[in-house]
Order: structure tokens, then C-alpha cells, then sequence
């Protein structure tokens, strides 16, 4: 393991006390938080993209829960505010790949570079290779509107990259429900991105 | 589509993707006479679900093929060119920058939003900054020189750029004396004060927000969390002090803490926390490693110790400015930023300084003191707390004149009630004499507590106070360990008062986590005074209702490791119930359970000393608990451990309260063990160690009474393990000196009934060291010796009698009396 891996980030007792006065109803607490986790988040992930370069394997679910370890003091929050730290970085992971898509086709549009790529997997039955995290945040907006909780979900997993347990245990739901919501928000999503 | 229709579609769907292909078609059919419409969104909802594969279901960041979190580097901000990059906190980065085109003369800092973080929040923030900042131009202030957006439409504003550390960085570093730093924050005040004549208040006032320049000029940055004060819309400032609440507390004050409105007093309190730190070299509250609402509590109502007790040159009119500064009431705090940085001027001119502990209990102490005799200093007083009642009122109405009076009065009797009897209780509880004194003060905060709690049934913060003020009531009318009046039986009643409004908030509509707790410590502390009766069952039911409340709180909330030691320690006291309700086999399960607790905890954080300390005294009073065993072994080890442990914090703490005491009860228990074991020389051992110690807290504090009766007591523990043990010595001595120093309390103090209880005790021990030495000598002399023998059992009952004529006897002192008779014979 790298060596700045390892240990606590600066703003971690700010990002504890956030956490458990969001606990305690300062809604405001979320807006404070937001910066913070978004900075660490991109911290991380980049030193997890440079390794990967460097030949090491990338292990994106790793992003958010090494974010937690390293912002959260785990003595003194609970597995409630656990949740609502998942449900922020979730959050944070999908405005920063967004932004990024953003900025990309700002420049795109201006002459220069390529259209950031979502490779979509082997199992679809029609591979398909371009589809942009632009329409999908849109998409997952509108998916809001509809159901609230179903766009949280999509969030919590895809963009968390939260497993379905871990995705019930913030959400404080059972993971059958989680399951569930999840395949028709995706099947909805898929037909509502024109992919199928 | 709504969400109604996405719901109804969304049911069919979940229904039909479980079904076999077969049954599924079916379905379909069925849907498609039904609702066409319905079925046709079902159906392509079914292919999407079987066409999505993988869709979604690896994450994101795998499926990114380049990094998008490459740093911005940004080379130019507007017409800025960045040289570095000198800073970054939460909401954006701070650049060293100069303009291209004056040249690299002009270095300035450029303060720029983060992309990504430009949230609502954080933009009206920074705007308010710059507006804020805008309109204030002082030398001590960091100025503004410029403001626009990126390209990108980032907003950016420019300051002058500051080389330096922060205040106490700069202070240690420079190694400033202690009239240089005063000199230094003198400046800061000036800053600050300028801010309020602008109507601005900083409400963000630390350390790390001053920077010092390599001059030696200060400089107060960052007012992303300033208000304008704007008396109309008075109500809505209270949106960031919310954000605000509970994230950085070191330097808040009690009103931001709880969410209050804010005003310039509560910049003069985080000043006088930064005064604090910037002298003392810590903060007035211990706040690494406790929770958040533990911090709050120390905030709101732990007086902080003065601050020479760190530095002892602080000592008189710096503790005085300082703790001034920190009352937790805004009202009592300096009127101004001036006013407090006048005071420190007079300090450093060397005339006098206005900052008195409390000037009013100041001079009643005095006047109590050259007054010595207790009956006229009770009328006095009383005259000069009507006085002083009159004089408050007046005082507010005249600095309150746009209030409301009837707001102001009601203030002022809470306040009467809430804080000021009790510091002038303090004020006078060591003077010989005053107990008249100190039972008149007690009568009137009762009344006025009365009053006040038919004044505002509904008002929930009042009612918090009024519970918190009957437990301090209490507390001077008698407890455990603190100088009290030994008013066992009105303690109880106060604190069964505050016991019923902290049920009453834990029954209401808003009960808070607080409260919870807050009515384990008031069944904690009832415990104690039952506990210092002899009344085991009531002290046990109490000891239950604190260690459940508390057991299901920490069960709650198991990473709070402060909330898991609050709940050992009402382990401890159910521990002690239970052994004075006769229940020994359970006082030591949960005495063992408690000790294993804070053994647990002290590992974990060997830091904290209070784990440790709780621990010493769990051992403590499991030895005490073995008494009447046969666990001689345990006893031993625990008895080790409980000097290990408070030897030790003796040495790494002096300056702790109680430490001492608490050794000395450890040797006593043990002679105790020894005692009950008919051990007798190693109950003279034990109780001999105790002597020592005692006689040293006594020759430091010579008007500590508490510290006379407990030698007293070991006085006449030592003469009778002496006389049973035969030991060489002169046990007669020892139970005279106890005589002595008992006399001496009561004639101080007629209605002190511990020292009567510890005299009619010493007279049973004076009868059975006679009878002792009876059976020891020749036949001669035995019948006078029994004699003697008969006449002081005689003064024990009759002293045994009077306190209960008094009321003050209690079930333990029933049983004593029981015991004595017996001795006396039919």
C-alpha cells in the first residue's frame, strides 16, 4: 500500500462533526460536507488512476470507502451516519465524473479532444460503446421526480459503487427491496438513454 | 409521466419479471385487454430490463478510461498571474498572484471558488465575504483589492497578500512575554472592534483567522461566516449560527453552541477563548477525543479553570479579564470589544482593572468576613440581596431600555436563581460562620426557583435551567463529596423536584438526547445523597433508573466511548446501592462489571484521565464491598491497583480535585477488609497509611472541613484497630486528637451533623478502646476502666438521639445507635 494511502485527512474532524449534526437535523450540515468529500474524492481517485497507470489494478469501489476511513473518525460516529456519509460521497462521485463529461464536451465542442466514454460491458447483447454520464445525470434527474428513492439507489451503486447490502444499509431498507428497485430503475434508465 | 403512473407501472413490471417466460406472456395478455396504455410501457420496460445486461452494474469509476481528477493547474486568474498556490480549505484555494501587467511588484493573494464546490452555499458565502470585506478598510483588517469571475465563471477576490503564521504560531515563535501578547491582542481587539462599529460580526474569530505579519501587525481574515447586524430581520440570522453549531466549538460560544442569535458578545467570547490559549497555552475546555455533545455541555456549563492554573503569573486581574470575557451568560461579559481591551491596557498601565470574579460577591465576602459572627452577617445579607436584586433590575433597565422590562425582570430572576446565589454561596461557604448564611441563600433560590417555574411552564430551555439550578441547590445542601450543609433530607427534595421536570422534558414532545442523560445525572446524584443516608433501597432505585438511561443510550450509540464511561460509572453507583442495601453478592457483580468497563476504556484511550481515575476508585470500592469475605486475594490486587492508578495521576496531576481524598478512602478500605477479617494489625497497617495523607490535605487547606472530619474519623480508626490490635502506641491519643478536631468543627459549626455523627461514633470507639483494655489488665483496674467505658457509650447515645431530633440520623446512623445500645446494656 502506498504510504499516502494510509492515515486521516486534515478536514476529518470537520467531516465527523458535519456528519453527526446532519444527525442531529442541520440540514445545512449536507452543504458543508458536499466540498469536503468531493475534494477528498478526487484526491483519492486520482492517486488511483495514476497507479493504474503504473500497472496496478484499479479497484473503483475502493474510492468511497477508502474516502470514509480517511475522513471519518469511526469511534465516533454510528452505522446511521455511515449511511448518510455513503449517500454524500455517492453524490460527490457522481457531480465530479459529471463535471468532468461536462468539461470535456466544452472542449470537444471547441475543437479539441474526444468524448469521455462509458464502456458499457461485455454481456450487453448489443455492445455498445459510447453513451455519455451528461444524459445519464439528466436521465437520473428526471428518474428523481418519478421516485426519489429509485434515483438514490442508481446513485448508491453506480456511481457509489456500493454493494447492495452495504446500498440498504444506508438506505435502512432490506436488500431484496434495494434489488428490486434497482433492476427497474436500470431498465427504465436504459430505455430512457435510447439504448434499448 | 407522474409518479402515480411510473409507481402502478413500476408494480406490473416487478410482478411480471419474476414470472416464467410462459406465465409471463400471459400476464402481458392479460395487462394488454386491461390497459393498453400500461401494457405497452410494462412491455418495453421488460426488453430494456433483458437488453440492459450489465448496464449500471459495475461502477462508474470503471468504466472512466483517462483520469478526469488531474489537478486544475491554473496559471492565470483574470488579469492575475498565480505564482503558487498558498493555501486551500474546504470551499476554495488561496493563490499567491501578482498582476501581469504592474509587473511582479504587487504580490496579492487570490482567494478562488473550487470547481465543483461552487454550491448555493458556498457562492453566498464567499459573496458575503467580499461585500463584507469591501466595507471595511483597518490596518489589523486584511484588505480587499479586487473581485471578478474566471472565464470559466469561477468567482475570485483579491486580498493583500499576507507573509506570516497565525497568532499563536507567531507568539511561540517570537517566544512573546506575557505583556507582549496582551500588547499583540490588544491589536486584534482593535480590529474586531472596528468590525462591530460597522455593524459586522465575525462569529469565526480563531487562531488560524489571525495572521501575524513578519512586523508584527495582526491581521483578521476570513469573514465567509460575518453577519451584518441588521436589527429588522433580527430572526433570520440565526441560518449559518445553525450551520455553525456543533462543528468547530473550541472557540463558540454558549449562544452559538446552542443555536442562538448571535451578537458582538459572542465575538468577545471567542476572543477571550483565543486570549485564553494565546496565554494559558491551552483551552479553557478539554475538547480533543470528547463528543460533540459533550464539548456543547463544557461550553454551555463547565466554568473553565483560571488560567493561572496553568501559568501561574496570570494569576488576579489576567484570570479576572479572561474569565470575564468566557461568562457564559452574554449580558455579564464586557459590554464591548473596547471595554475589554481597556481592561487589558489598565493591566498592562498597572491600574487597577474593572474585571472582577463577581464584584457583588466580592465585597458581601468581605463584608461577611470582617462581620464573623454568623447571626448578623445572615440579616446582612439578606438586605444586600434585595439590594442587589433592585440593582440588577436598574442596571439592565437602563442598558436594555428597547426591551421589554417585564422581559429584563424575568431574565434577572433567572439569573438570580440560576447563578449568581450560588457564586455567592461560594463566595462566603469557607468563612467560619457563615452556615446561617449559606441556608438563607439556599431558602431564597428555592423561592425564587419556585417562582420562576410557574412563571413559564412551556418554555422547555427554562425548564431545563430550573431542573440544572434545583440540582446545583442541592448539591450545597448536601451530597457526597463537595463542602455542603449536610441538609440530607432538603437535597433529596430538590432533587426530586429536578428529577420530575427532567421527566416531564423526556415525556414531552421535544426531548433530546441531553435530556436523557441529563436526568441519569440527577438520579446519580440523588443516588449519592441516599447513599451518604444509609438509604439503601432508595439509593438503589435511583442507581437502576441512571444505569439503564444510560446502558440504552451507549447501546445506541456504541463508538461513543464518553457516553460508554457514563454509563460504567452509573454501573459503580448501582454497585454501591446495592452493597448499601445489604445486597453484597450484587454490589460486587456490578462493581466487577464497572471495573471491567473502565478497564476496557482506559486501554483504549490511555490517554484520558478520567477513565483511569474511575477505574482507581471502582477498586476502591470493590475492596470495600469485600469486606466481610474471605476474597483476601482480590481484595489485595484491587487495593494494589487503586493506589497504582491514583498515586499515579497524583504525580501526573496535582492540580486535581479530590485525587488525594479518594487515596485516602482506598487505605480505608482496605483497614476496613482488614478490620471486618479480624485482622487487626492489618487493619492498623491500612488505616495508618490513610493518616498521612490526610493530615496533608488538612495542613494545605486548614478551613477544609471536610478534610477535618475525614482525619478526624481516621483518627479514631487507627486508635481502635490500635487498641484491638494491642499494638504499641498510644491508641487514647489518637481518639482525643479525633475529639479535638470534632469539638472544634462543631463549635465552628453547631449544625455541621456529619462531625456530630463522627463524634458520637468517636464516643462509641473511646467506650469499646475501655472495654478493650478492661479485658487486657489486671482485675484491679478493670471494673473503672468498664466504668469509663459506660459513660462514653452513654454520650454516644445521647449524641445518637440528638441528631435524630434533629432529623439528621438517617437509617445508617439508626443501625449505629441500635449497636451502641446494645453495648450499653438493658
Amino acid at each position: 500500500m502506498d504510504p499516502e494511502d494510509s492515515g486521516t485527512a486534515p478536514n476529518r474532524g470537520e467531516v465527523t462533526g458535519l456528519l453527526l449534526a446532519w444527525n442531529e437535523g442541520d440540514k445545512l450540515a449536507v452543504e458543508r460536507l458536499m466540498p469536503l468529500v468531493y475534494g477528498e474524492l478526487r484526491a483519492i481517485a486520482e492517486r488511483h488512476f495514476r497507479r493504474e497507470r503504473a500497472g496496478h489494478t484499479l479497484q473503483p469501489t475502493a474510492v468511497v470507502h477508502e474516502a470514509y476511513f480517511r475522513l471519518v473518525d469511526q469511534t465516533r460516529v454510528t452505522w446511521k451516519n455511515r449511511g448518510h456519509f455513503f449517500a454524500i460521497a455517492s453524490q460527490a462521485m457522481r457531480r465530479i465524473l459529471v463535471d468532468h463529461a461536462r468539461a470535456r464536451e466544452t472542449e470537444k465542442r471547441g475543437g479539441g479532444g474526444r468524448r469521455v466514454t462509458l464502456d458499457v460491458g461485455v454481456a450487453t447483447p448489443e455492445p455498445i460503446d459510447d453513451m455519455d454520464f451528461i444524459a445519464l445525470d439528466e436521465a437520473l434527474t428526471r428518474l428523481k421526480n418519478l421516485d426519489g428513492a429509485q434515483a438514490q439507489i442508481v446513485e448508491l451503486r453506480f456511481f457509489g459503487g456500493l454493494s447492495i447490502d452495504e446500498t440498504a444499509e444506508a438506505l435502512d431498507t432490506s436488500p431484496s427491496s434495494v434489488k428490486r428497485e434497482f433492476r427497474s430503475a436500470k431498465a427504465w434508465l436504459f430505455r430512457e438513454l435510447g439504448l434499448g | 409521466m407522474s409518479s402515480e403512473r411510473w409507481r402502478s407501472v413500476r408494480d406490473r413490471f416487478d410482478e411480471a419479471v419474476e414470472l416464467p417466460p410462459p406465465e409471463r406472456a400471459a400476464f402481458l395478455e392479460r395487462l394488454r385487454t386491461e390497459d393498453g396504455a400500461l401494457h405497452e410501457e410494462v412491455a418495453s420496460l421488460l426488453r430494456a430490463s433483458a437488453a440492459a445486461g450489465e448496464f449500471l452494474e459495475a461502477p462508474a469509476v470503471s468504466l472512466v478510461r483517462e483520469s478526469p481528477f488531474e489537478e486544475e493547474r491554473r496559471s492565470r486568474i483574470g488579469p492575475y498571474t498565480v505564482i503558487r498556490e498558498i493555501g486551500h480549505g474546504g470551499m476554495g484555494t488561496v493563490y499567491l498572484a501578482a498582476r501581469t501587467d504592474q509587473g511582479f511588484e504587487n504580490t496579492v493573494a487570490v482567494k478562488l471558488v473550487r470547481r465543483g464546490m461552487d454550491t448555493d452555499f458556498i457562492l453566498e458565502r464567499f459573496r458575503n465575504e467580499r461585500r463584507i470585506l469591501a466595507d471595511l478598510d483597518h490596518p489589523n483588517i486584511a484588505r480587499i483589492l479586487d473581485g471578478g469571475s474566471t472565464e470559466d465563471g469561477l468567482p475570485y477576490f483579491v486580498m493583500e497578500y499576507i507573509p506570516g503564521s497565525h497568532l499563536l504560531d507567531d507568539a511561540a515563535a517570537r517566544g512573546l512575554s506575557i505583556r507582549e501578547k496582551l500588547a499583540l491582542f490588544r491589536k486584534v481587539c482593535a480590529a474586531v472592534a472596528y468590525a462591530h462599529r460597522h455593524l459586522v460580526v465575525h462569529r469565526d474569530l480563531k487562531p488560524s483567522n489571525i495572521l501575524v505579519t513578519p512586523e508584527g501587525e495582526p491581521k483578521l481574515l476570513d469573514f465567509g461566516l460575518a453577519r451584518v447586524l441588521q436589527p429588522e430581520s433580527a430572526g433570520e440570522g440565526d441560518r449559518t449560527a445553525t450551520a455553525l453549531r456543533l462543528l468547530t466549538p473550541d472557540y463558540a460560544s454558549p449562544e452559538q453552541v446552542r443555536g442562538e442569535r448571535i451578537a458582538t458578545s459572542s465575538d468577545i467570547y471567542s476572543l477571550g477563548v483565543v486570549l485564553y490559549e494565546l496565554l494559558a497555552g491551552r483551552r479553557p475546555y478539554r475538547t480533543t477525543g470528547a463528543g460533540l455533545a459533550e464539548i456543547a455541555r463544557s461550553v454551555c456549563e463547565e466554568e473553565p479553570p483560571r488560567p493561572s492554573t496553568a501559568v501561574p503569573a496570570l494569576r488576579g486581574d489576567v484570570d479576572n479579564i479572561v474569565l470575564v470575557a468566557l461568562r457564559k451568560e452574554p449580558e455579564r461579559r464586557y459590554a464591548s470589544v473596547e471595554a475589554l481591551a481597556a481592561d487589558i491596557g489598565r493591566h498592562l498601565d498597572g491600574r487597577p482593572v474593572h474585571a472582577r470574579k463577581d464584584t457583588f460577591a466580592y465585597r458581601s465576602g468581605k463584608f461577611v468576613a470582617r462581620h464573623k459572627a454568623g447571626v448578623a452577617a445572615a440579616v446582612v445579607v439578606t438586605a444586600l440581596l434585595i439590594g442587589a436584586l433592585a440593582a440588577t433590575i436598574r442596571q439592565t433597565r437602563i442598558a436594555r431600555a428597547e426591551r421589554a422590562i417585564a422581559e429584563a425582570h424575568f431574565n434577572d430572576v433567572r439569573q438570580l436563581a440560576d447563578t449568581f446565589l450560588f457564586e455567592f454561596h461560594d463566595a462566603i461557604k469557607d468563612l467560619p460562620g457563615s452556615t446561617p448564611a449559606r441556608r438563607l441563600v439556599v431558602r431564597r433560590a428555592l423561592e425564587y426557583l419556585e417562582k420562576l417555574s410557574k412563571m413559564r411552564s412551556d418554555d422547555l430551555e427554562l425548564q431545563r435551567e430550573l431542573a440544572g439550578a434545583y440540582e446545583r441547590v442541592a448539591r450545597v445542601q448536601g451530597g457526597m463529596y463537595e463542602s455542603h450543609l449536610g441538609e440530607t433530607e432538603g437535597a433529596r427534595e430538590s432533587l426530586e423536584r429536578a428529577i420530575a421536570i427532567r421527566k416531564r422534558l423526556l415525556a414531552g414532545a421535544r426531548p433530546t438526547a441531553a435530556d436523557r442523560a441529563a436526568l441519569a445525572e440527577a438520579e446519580l446524584q440523588l443516588c449519592q445523597v441516599l447513599l451518604v443516608t444509609g438509604d439503601g433501597s432508595g439509593a438503589l432505585a435511583s442507581a437502576r433508573v441512571a444505569s439503564d438511561l444510560l446502558a440504552a443510550s451507549s447501546r445506541e450509540a456504541p463508538a461513543d466511548a464518553a457516553l460508554r464511561a457514563r454509563a460504567t460509572r452509573a454501573r459503580r453507583y448501582l454497585g454501591m446501592a446495592f452493597g448499601a442495601a445489604g445486597e453484597p453478592k450484587l454490589a460486587l457483580r456490578e462493581l466487577r462489571g464497572a471495573r471491567d468497563g473502565f478497564e476496557a476504556l482506559a486501554a483504549a484511550s490511555p490517554q484520558e484521565v478520567s477513565y483511569r481515575r474511575e477505574l482507581g476508585v471502582t477498586h476502591q470500592h470493590i475492596v470495600y464491598s469485600l469486606a466481610g469475605t474471605a476474597e483476601r486475594a482480590e481484595a489485595e490486587s484491587s487495593y494494589a491497583e487503586a493506589c497504582r492508578l491514583l498515586e499515579g495521576l497524583y504525580r501526573e496531576r496535582p492540580d486535581l480535585n479530590g485525587l488525594q481524598r479518594e487515596l485516602a478512602y482506598t487505605h480505608v478500605s482496605m483497614g476496613t477488609f482488614c478490620e471486618w477479617s479480624g485482622d487487626a494489625e492489618g487493619a492498623l497497617r491500612y488505616y495508618s497509611r490513610a493518616l498521612p495523607v490526610l493530615e496533608t490535605l488538612v495542613r494545605q487547606d486548614p478551613k477544609n472541613a471536610d478534610a477535618r472530619l475525614l482525619l478526624a474519623e481516621d483518627c479514631n480508626n487507627v486508635g481502635y484497630a490500635m487498641v484491638r490490635s494491642g499494638a504499641p502506641g498510644d491508641p487514647l491519643a489518637l481518639l482525643r486528637r479525633s475529639e479535638k478536631l470534632l469539638d472544634a468543627l462543631i463549635a465552628e459549626d453547631p449544625a455541621n451533623t456529619q462531625a456530630r455523627l463522627g463524634r458520637a461514633r468517636l464516643y462509641e470507639s473511646l467506650g469499646s478502646a475501655n472495654d478493650a483494655l478492661a479485658a487486657r489488665t489486671d482485675a484491679g483496674r478493670a471494673p473503672a476502666l468498664r466504668r469509663e467505658a459506660a459513660g462514653w457509650y452513654g454520650k454516644s447515645v445521647a449524641d445518637y438521639v440528638a441528631l435524630r431530633e434533629r432529623g439528621a440520623l438517617g437509617t445508617r446512623g439508626e443501625k449505629e445507635l441500635e449497636d451502641v445500645r446494645k453495648k450499653v446494656g438493658p
